[in-house]
C-alpha cells in the first residue's frame, strides 16, 4: 500500500502487506486496547447475574462454563452460563474495570454521588451493601445509570444487548427520562452510531430512538464477533497514507503534518482525506460541543468532519492513531506462553490492521518481542504508568496448557483478560 | 405297763371348751403303797429345785386337785408347810427305794427353784409331798410316763415319799437333790468335796422305772388322790405353774377353769391313755388359727404374754373388729385396761390460725348423738355442742382469737371430729352465684408485709399505716434549687408529712449544713412574705437539735384525705388543741422559731404533723398565711418563681425518688416553686431543676452540626475526617486528601466540592486546554501528547502527576472559604473567609472525574490509602 510506512516483522508475511514503520515504542503511551468490554452474565438455570469484564467475550464465557479461570462461576449447579449483555467501547483496561466496580457496586461507588449510601450492618467489620438487588432489572437500571454519570458519561461506550428480553427490556429503560439526574444530552442505546438531532440543553441533541444499526464486527453472536481492528483498518490506511504525503497540512492549524510524529488523525469515512493534528481536530470538536451545550468538556465525543462533513466519533479518529503509534507492538499481540509483566501496554493485533500477517513467531521474532516488552515495562515504570498486571490481583494462572494462538495475520491478538474479575478495584 | 391314772401337771395352755375338763388329766394312783402320795410329796418342804417347766413331762393335774390361788399363809395353816428348813442332806439318797440300781441324780433341767418350790408349797398347802418318782423307760410309753414324772418330781420340788406316792418311791435320790451343789454336812455347812464317787448321770429318758410308778405307788396315790382326799393345796404347785404360762385366748375362761378345779367344783379326771391324754391338750381349731397366727409371727405363745391391742376411738365403728362379746363381770372393780392413749393430733400452726375460719362439716344428727355418746365416754363431763360456722371464716388473718375454754374444746373437738367423720366428708354447700358475688365483696383482705402483718396490732391500724405509707410515697413535686449548693437556706419544706424519702434527705442534708453559715438568695415569691421577716429573725438557725430534726421527719404521716398544708403560725397558737402533738417537739419548735431563721424550720412546720398516735391533726387547723404557709393542693393560686440557677446538684438529692415516680402526678398537685430564702419556704417537693443553667458538660469533641452553616473546608487527612472538625490551619498540616467512598456522602463535603466545582475546576480546565506538548527528545520519536492530548486520546491519567503539572503551571493554590471556628461550649465563631489551600490530588481527582477522564493513583498511594 503507498504511503504507508512498513515495520519490520519477525513474522512471515504471506500477503506481504507492507508493515507500518516501527517507531520507537518506548515513547508510546498506553494505546487504546482494541477490544475490552463489560458484560453482564447470566445463568440458564437460575436467574443469577454475575457483571465482569473481559477482551475476549467469547473465551471468557468458556471460562464461566467450565474451562477454567473463573473462581465466582465455578459452581456447576448455575452453568452453563451466557452474556446477555456487553458494554463495549472502553478505550483501556483500566477504565473498564472501574466500570466493572462501579456496576457491582452501585451503592458503593463514589460516581453515583445522588444513590444513598446505606448504612454498614452491626458488626466487627460492617460492610455496606453493594446494591439493593440483584435483580436484571437493577442491573440495567444502575447500568443506565452508570453511563449517564459524570465519569462514564463521555466515554465511547456501547450497550449491546445479546437477547431479544434483553434488547426489550434496555430498550424501555433507556427511554426513560432520567429525570433530576439527567445531566446530559447523551442517550446510549444499542447502536452504533449516535445522531444528533440538534442542540439544547439537557435531554435534548440526541434522537433517542432506535436507529438502523450499522453492519458492524459488534453485531450478532459474540462467537463471530471481530475483536480485532481489522474494521479499522481501512480508515487507518487511509489516513497514513494521506499523512505520509508530503506537504499534507493540518485541516484546522493549516501547520504541516510530519509523518514522524504522529500525531495527526484523518477521517474514517469513506475516502475522505481530511487530515488533522488530533490536538486541533479535538479542540475542534470540544468548540462544537460547547454550542451544543456541552460546555467545560476536555474529552470530544463527536464531531464532524472538515472535510466531507460527516459525523463521526472521536473514538474512530483516536483509535486508528493509537493503531499507527503503537507501531508493531501495536499491531502485534503478546507473547506466546509468556507472562505479562509490568509496563506492556495493551497491543494491537497487526492482523486487524491487515498490515501484519503473523503466521508464527520465530524465534529471532521472539527475541525482539520480549526486548521491546521489556522495554516498554521499564519504560512505564518510569513513566508511572501503572501496569495492568499490577491492577490485576488475582492474575490468571498462566500454564502451558493454556496457549494463545499463534500470531497470525489474520488472527485478532487479544488482549489477556481481566483477571481482576469481581474484585474491588480500589483505583480512585 | 399297768394302767394308772397319770397326772401331769401340764403348763401348756388348756382347752378353753368344757372338752377339756373331761380331757383333764387326774391324778392316777400311786404305783405303789409306799410311794408317798403325790400330794404328800406336794406338801413337803423341799430344798430348792427347779420346777419343770416343760409341758410333756408335767404331771397331769389330778382331778380333785385344787386349782387356784392360794397364800402360803394358808398352807402354813393347812400344814401344807412349815416353815422350818428342812434339815435334809441334799446327797442323801433315799435307801429304801426299790427298783433303783443306781442314783440318779436330778437332771439339771429338772431342779427347781425357790420361787418353784414356794409355788408347789402354796400348791400343796397340806405339805404333802410326793417326789418325783424315778422313771424306769422300758417302754416307749414307760418311757414317756418316766420323763414325764420327772418332771412331774422336780417341778413340784418336793421329795415324793416313797412309800405313799402313787407314782413310786424314790430311793436313789431325792429328785430335788442337786448334785451339784456342794455336800453339806449336819451343820449345813459345805463339805469340801472330797474323793466322793461321781455319781451317775441318768438321762431322763431312762429305762428304769422308777418307784413311783410301781403299782404300789400307784395305788397309794389313786387312794389318795380320791375326791375325798384330794385338798386343793395338792393342785395348787400345778395350777401356779399353769399359770405362770401364757395363758391362752380366753385366758379368764382358763382361770376360771383352774379356779374351779381349785375350788373343787370341777374334778381334775386323769386320761386313761398317754395318747389320749396328750390329744386333749389339742387346741380347737378357734386357737389353732390364733396360735398358727401367733407362730406365723414367730412368736412363743407359751412364753409370752398376747398383748391385745386396744381398737382406737378414731377408727369407724363400720372398720373396727368385731368387738367381743362384752362380758358381765361380776366384779365390783373391772380390769383396770389402761385406756389407749389418744393420740395427740398434732397441730400446725396453720391449724391453729385458721381454726376459726375452718367451715365444720355439718354431720347428720344420728352420727352426731353417736359421736357424742363416745365422747362423753372417753371426756366425761364435757358434752360439747359442736358450733355451727361461725363468722371467724371472714375474719383477717392477722388478728388473734381471744383463748377462752370453750375455744379450746371446741377446737379439739373440731380436730377430733372430722378425724371420726374422716370416711364421711360433708358436701360442699353451694351457694347462689349473687352470694358468692355477695362474699366476694364483703371481704376485706388486708395486704401487707410479714412485718406489718406480723404486728399486734388491729387490722384497722394495720390499714391505715399501709395507706399511710403509700400516701406519704406518693409523688411528691421535684426539689428546684435556687441557687448553689452553698445557699442552703433556699431550700423548704412543703409538704413532708407526705414525703418520707424526702425528708429522710432533707435530714440528711440538714445535718450537714447544721454548722454552716449562708447568706440567704435574694429572690422572692410573691405571696408569700419572707418568714424571716415576719419573725424578724436573722442569721442561722441554732440550737436546734438534731434528734428533733429526725424525730420530727421521721414519724410523721399523712391522714388520707387532707391535701391542705398547714400553716405553722397557726399550729403555734393551737398548740393547747392539739394536744396529740408531742411536748418536745413544741419546745424545739419554740426554740427554733425563737432562734435564728433558717429553711431548716420548714422542716419542722412540716414536722408538726407528728403525733404520737400516729394520726395527724387536721390541716384544716392551719391557715395558709404565715410564712410557713405553703400552697395547698387544691389551691389556685400558682405563684410563678423564677428560675433557680442550674448549677444546683444538691437540689437533686431532695428529688431522687419521689421525683421519679410518676413525674406525671406532680402537675395535679402541687406546683414546682421556688424558695426565696429571705422571704418564704419553697415547698421542697415543688423545687424543681432548671432547665437553663447546667452544670458544665465536659467539652464535646466534635462540635454540633450547624444549620445552614457555610461550606467547611474540610483537610485531606483522614484525621480530619474522623474528627469532623478541622482548623484552618489543618488544612496545610495534614497531608493529602484522599477520597473514599463515604465522603460522597457528607453533606458538606459535597457542598465544599461544588465549590471547588465552580471555582477551580474550570481553571483546571483551562490549563489543561492550554497545555503544550513537551519536547521530544530525538527526531526520530514521536511527538509526545500534551496533557490534553493524552486526555483525548483515553490514556489514564496520573493523578499526582497532573497534580503536579497543575501547580507548575501556577495553580498551586485554590481558593475556599475559610472554616467557620467553634470553639469549646459553643462559644465564638469566625467569619467565613477565602484561604488559599494547595491544590491537592483529589483535587484533581474530582476533576477528572467530573470530566470523564481516566484517572488512576499511583501504586503506593493506593494501597496506602488501602491502610488507612
Amino acid at each position: 500500500m503507498v504511503g504507508l510506512p512498513t515495520f519490520p516483522t519477525r513474522v512471515n508475511n504471506p500477503s506481504k502487506q507492507p508493515i507500518m514503520p516501527a517507531m520507537n515504542v518506548s515513547k508510546v503511551q498506553n494505546p487504546i486496547v482494541p477490544f475490552y468490554c463489560c458484560y453482564l452474565l447470566q445463568s440458564t438455570m437460575s436467574n443469577l447475574l454475575y457483571v465482569g469484564s473481559t477482551p475476549h467475550p467469547r473465551r471468557r464465557t468458556d471460562q464461566h462454563n467450565g474451562e477454567g479461570g473463573a473462581e465466582r462461576t465455578k459452581s456447576d449447579k448455575n452453568r452453563p452460563w451466557e452474556m446477555v449483555l456487553l458494554v463495549t467501547g472502553f478505550p483501556s483496561k483500566h477504565a473498564a474495570l472501574q466500570f466493572e466496580w462501579a456496576w457491582q457496586h452501585p451503592l458503593l461507588t463514589r460516581l453515583l454521588p445522588h444513590l444513598p449510601t446505606p448504612p454498614p450492618p452491626p458488626g466487627k467489620h460492617p460492610k455496606p451493601k453493594p446494591r439493593t438487588s440483584f435483580s436484571l432489572p437493577s442491573y440495567l437500571h444502575d447500568l443506565r445509570l452508570l453511563l449517564h454519570a459524570p465519569a462514564f458519561r463521555r466515554w465511547p461506550l456501547v450497550v449491546r444487548p445479546q437477547t431479544p428480553l434483553l434488547t426489550t427490556q434496555w430498550a424501555s429503560i433507556a427511554r426513560k427520562r432520567l429525570g433530576k439526574h439527567q445531566q446530559y444530552a447523551w442517550e446510549v442505546f444499542a447502536r452504533d452510531r449516535r445522531v444528533p438531532t440538534g442542540g439544547g440543553a439537557t435531554g435534548a441533541g440526541w434522537d433517542v430512538g432506535v436507529e438502523v444499526v450499522e453492519k458492524t464486527h459488534l453485531v450478532g453472536p459474540i462467537d463471530k464477533w471481530d475483536l480485532s481492528l481489522a474494521p479499522l483498518a481501512p480508515a487507518v490506511e487511509k489516513t497514513t497514507q494521506r499523512i505520509s504525503t508530503p506537504g499534507t497540512r493540518c485541516a484546522v492549524c493549516a501547520r504541516e503534518i510530519n509523518a514522524k510524529d504522529h500525531d495527526a488523525v484523518g477521517c474514517p469515512r469513506g475516502e475522505c482525506t481530511m487530515v488533522a493534528c488530533v490536538g486541533c481536530l479535538g479542540r475542534r470538536f470540544l468548540e462544537e460541543g460547547e454550542r451544543r451545550g456541552e460546555g467545560g468538556e476536555v474529552v470530544p465525543r463527536w464531531g464532524e468532519c472538515l472535510g466531507c462533513g460527516e459525523g463521526m466519533d472521536w473514538e474512530e479518529v483516536v483509535r486508528g492513531l493509537s493503531v499507527r503509534r503503537g507501531g508493531e507492538t501495536a499491531v502485534r499481540g503478546r507473547g506466546r506462553g509468556k507472562k505479562w509483566k509490568g509496563g506492556e501496554s495493551a497491543l494491537v493485533g497487526a492482523e486487524s490492521v491487515g498490515l501484519v500477517d503473523v503466521e508464527e513467531d520465530s524465534e529471532d521474532d521472539m527475541e525482539g518481542i520480549q526486548e521491546m516488552q521489556s522495554n516498554l515495562a521499564a519504560e512505564a515504570n518510569d513513566d508511572g504508568f501503572l501496569d495492568i498486571e499490577d491492577l490485576q490481583s488475582s492474575p490468571l494462572p498462566r500454564t502451558d496448557t493454556h496457549t494463545p494462538p499463534k500470531a497470525k495475520l489474520n488472527d485478532a491478538m487479544v488482549i489477556p483478560d481481566s483477571q481482576d474479575e469481581g474484585s474491588d478495584i480500589s483505583w480512585m | 405297763m399297768s394302767a394308772f391314772d397319770l397326772v401331769i401337771l401340764s403348763s401348756s395352755p388348756r382347752d378353753p371348751t368344757d372338752s377339756r375338763k373331761a380331757n383333764r388329766p387326774k391324778y392316777g394312783e400311786p404305783s405303789s403303797d409306799d410311794l408317798p402320795s403325790l400330794f404328800e410329796v406336794i406338801h413337803q418342804t423341799k430344798p430348792k429345785k427347779t420346777p419343770l417347766r416343760s409341758g410333756s413331762q408335767a404331771a397331769q393335774i389330778p382331778d380333785d386337785a385344787i386349782t387356784g390361788f392360794t397364800s402360803v399363809a394358808k398352807l402354813v395353816k393347812d400344814g401344807v408347810y412349815t416353815l422350818k428348813p428342812k434339815e435334809v442332806d441334799v446327797w442323801e439318797v433315799p435307801s429304801d427305794t426299790e427298783n433303783t440300781n443306781t442314783k440318779r441324780k436330778p437332771d439339771r433341767s429338772q431342779k427347781r427353784t425357790k420361787k418353784q418350790n414356794l409355788k408347789v408349797q402354796e400348791a400343796n398347802p397340806n405339805g404333802e409331798y410326793h417326789p418325783r418318782p424315778k422313771r424306769v423307760p422300758k417302754r416307749k410309753s414307760d418311757e414317756c410316763n418316766d420323763s414325764v414324772l420327772k418332771g412331774v418330781e422336780l417341778s413340784l420340788g418336793t421329795e415324793l415319799d416313797k412309800t405313799a406316792t402313787p407314782l413310786g418311791t424314790i430311793e436313789d435320790h431325792d429328785p430335788l437333790e442337786r448334785p451339784d451343789l456342794p455336800p453339806r454336812d449336819a451343820n449345813d455347812n459345805k463339805m469340801k468335796p472330797s474323793s466322793r464317787p461321781r455319781k451317775e448321770r441318768r438321762r431322763k429318758s431312762s429305762r428304769e422305772r422308777s418307784e413311783y410308778f410301781s403299782p404300789a405307788a400307784i395305788q397309794a396315790h389313786s387312794r389318795r388322790t380320791s375326791p375325798e382326799n384330794i385338798n386343793t393345796a395338792d393342785l395348787s404347785r400345778a395350777v401356779s405353774r399353769k399359770s405362770n404360762w401364757t395363758p391362752p385366748k380366753h385366758s379368764e375362761l382358763q382361770g376360771d377353769v383352774d379356779r374351779d378345779i381349785l375350788s373343787g367344783s370341777v374334778s381334775p379326771r386323769p386320761a386313761t391313755d398317754i395318747s389320749s391324754f396328750l390329744d386333749r391338750f389339742a387346741y380347737a381349731e378357734a386357737d389353732a388359727t390364733v396360735l398358727s397366727k401367733s407362730d406365723v409371727g414367730g412368736e412363743a405363745l407359751t412364753k409370752r404374754r398376747r398383748i391385745e391391742l386396744v381398737q382406737p376411738l378414731n377408727t369407724p365403728v363400720s372398720e373396727s373388729p368385731p368387738a367381743p362379746v362384752p362380758v358381765p363381770i361380776p366384779e365390783p372393780k373391772p380390769p383396770q385396761v389402761a385406756p389407749a392413749k389418744k393420740k395427740k393430733g398434732v397441730r400446725t400452726i396453720t391449724e391453729i390460725a385458721t381454726a376459726h375460719y375452718r367451715l365444720e362439716p355439718e354431720q347428720p344428727p344420728i352420727e352426731q348423738a353417736a359421736m357424742q355418746s363416745i365422747c362423753n365416754v372417753l371426756q366425761a363431763g364435757q358434752n360439747p355442742e359442736p358450733k355451727p360456722p361461725s363468722k371467724a371464716t371472714k375474719r383477717k388473718k392477722t388478728g388473734k382469737l381471744p383463748k377462752t375454754n370453750a375455744t379450746i374444746t371446741s377446737k379439739r373437738k373440731k380436730n377430733t371430729e372430722p378425724k371420726k367423720k374422716a370416711t364421711k366428708v360433708a358436701k360442699p354447700k353451694l351457694v347462689s352465684p349473687k352470694t358468692v358475688a355477695e362474699r366476694l365483696h364483703q371481704q376485706n383482705i388486708l395486704f401487707g408485709t410479714a412485718s406489718q402483718l406480723a404486728a399486734d396490732e388491729s387490722p384497722t391500724f394495720t390499714r391505715q399505716i399501709i395507706q399511710a405509707m403509700r400516701e406519704s410515697e406518693r409523688d411528691a413535686p421535684p426539689v428546684r434549687r435556687t441557687s448553689p449548693p452553698k445557699s442552703r437556706f433556699r431550700r423548704s419544706v412543703s409538704g413532708p408529712s407526705r414525703n418520707l424519702w424526702a425528708a429522710g434527705a432533707r435530714e440528711n442534708e440538714y445535718d450537714a449544713d447544721m454548722s454552716l453559715e449562708e447568706e440567704p438568695v435574694s429572690t422572692k415569691v410573691s405571696g408569700f412574705p419572707s418568714w424571716s421577716e415576719s419573725l424578724g429573725l436573722s442569721g442561722p438557725r441554732r440550737g436546734s437539735s438534731e434528734a428533733d430534726l429526725k424525730q420530727n421527719t421521721q414519724t410523721s404521716l399523712p391522714k388520707s384525705g387532707e391535701d391542705e398544708w398547714v400553716d405553722i403560725d397557726r399550729l403555734m397558737r393551737d398548740e393547747p388543741q392539739t394536744t396529740s402533738m408531742d411536748s418536745k417537739t413544741d419546745t424545739s419548735l419554740r426554740e427554733s422559731l425563737a432562734g435564728a431563721g433558717s429553711s431548716n424550720i420548714g422542716l419542722k412546720s412540716s414536722a408538726i404533723t407528728i403525733s404520737s398516735d400516729g394520726t395527724t391533726p387536721p390541716r384544716s387547723s392551719i391557715s395558709s398565711e404565715g410564712p410557713f404557709a405553703f400552697p395547698s393542693r387544691h389551691s389556685s393560686v400558682r405563684p410563678t418563681y423564677p428560675r433557680p440557677d442550674a448549677h444546683l446538684s444538691q437540689a437533686r438529692l431532695l428529688s431522687t425518688s419521689p421525683a421519679k415516680k410518676g413525674r406525671g402526678r406532680l402537675n395535679n398537685t402541687t406546683e414546682a416553686t421556688i424558695v426565696n430564702d429571705e422571704d418564704v419556704f419553697l415547698p421542697i417537693e415543688d423545687i424543681c431543676d432548671s432547665e437553663e443553667g447546667s452544670t458544665p458538660s465536659p467539652p464535646r469533641r466534635n462540635p454540633p452540626p450547624k444549620k445552614g452553616a457555610e461550606l467547611q473546608l474540610v483537610s485531606g487527612s483522614a484525621a480530619g475526617r474522623q474528627t469532623g472538625y478541622l482548623q484552618p490551619a489543618d488544612v496545610e498540616a495534614v497531608g493529602e486528601f484522599v477520597l473514599t467512598t463515604t465522603e460522597g456522602t457528607d453533606a458538606a463535603f459535597l457542598k465544599w466540592v461544588d465549590h471547588l466545582r465552580a471555582t477551580l475546576f474550570p481553571e483546571i480546565t483551562r490549563r489543561v486546554k492550554a497545555s503544550t506538548a513537551p519536547e521530544r527528545d530525538t527526531e526520530d520519536d514521536p511527538r509526545p501528547f500534551s496533557w490534553h492530548e493524552r486526555i483525548m486520546m483515553y490514556e489514564p491519567i496520573i493523578i499526582e502527576d497532573l497534580a503536579d503539572w497543575l501547580r507548575d503551571e501556577g495553580l498551586a493554590k485554590a481558593e475556599m472559604p475559610a472554616e467557620a471556628q467553634t470553639g469549646p461550649y459553643g462559644s465564638q465563631r469566625q467569619a467565613a473567609k477565602l484561604k488559599e489551600v494547595k491544590l491537592k490530588a483529589w483535587m484533581v481527582q474530582k476533576w477528572c472525574e467530573e470530566r470523564s477522564v481516566c484517572c488512576i493513583w499511583r501504586e503506593k498511594q493506593r494501597w496506602n490509602r488501602k491502610q488507612l
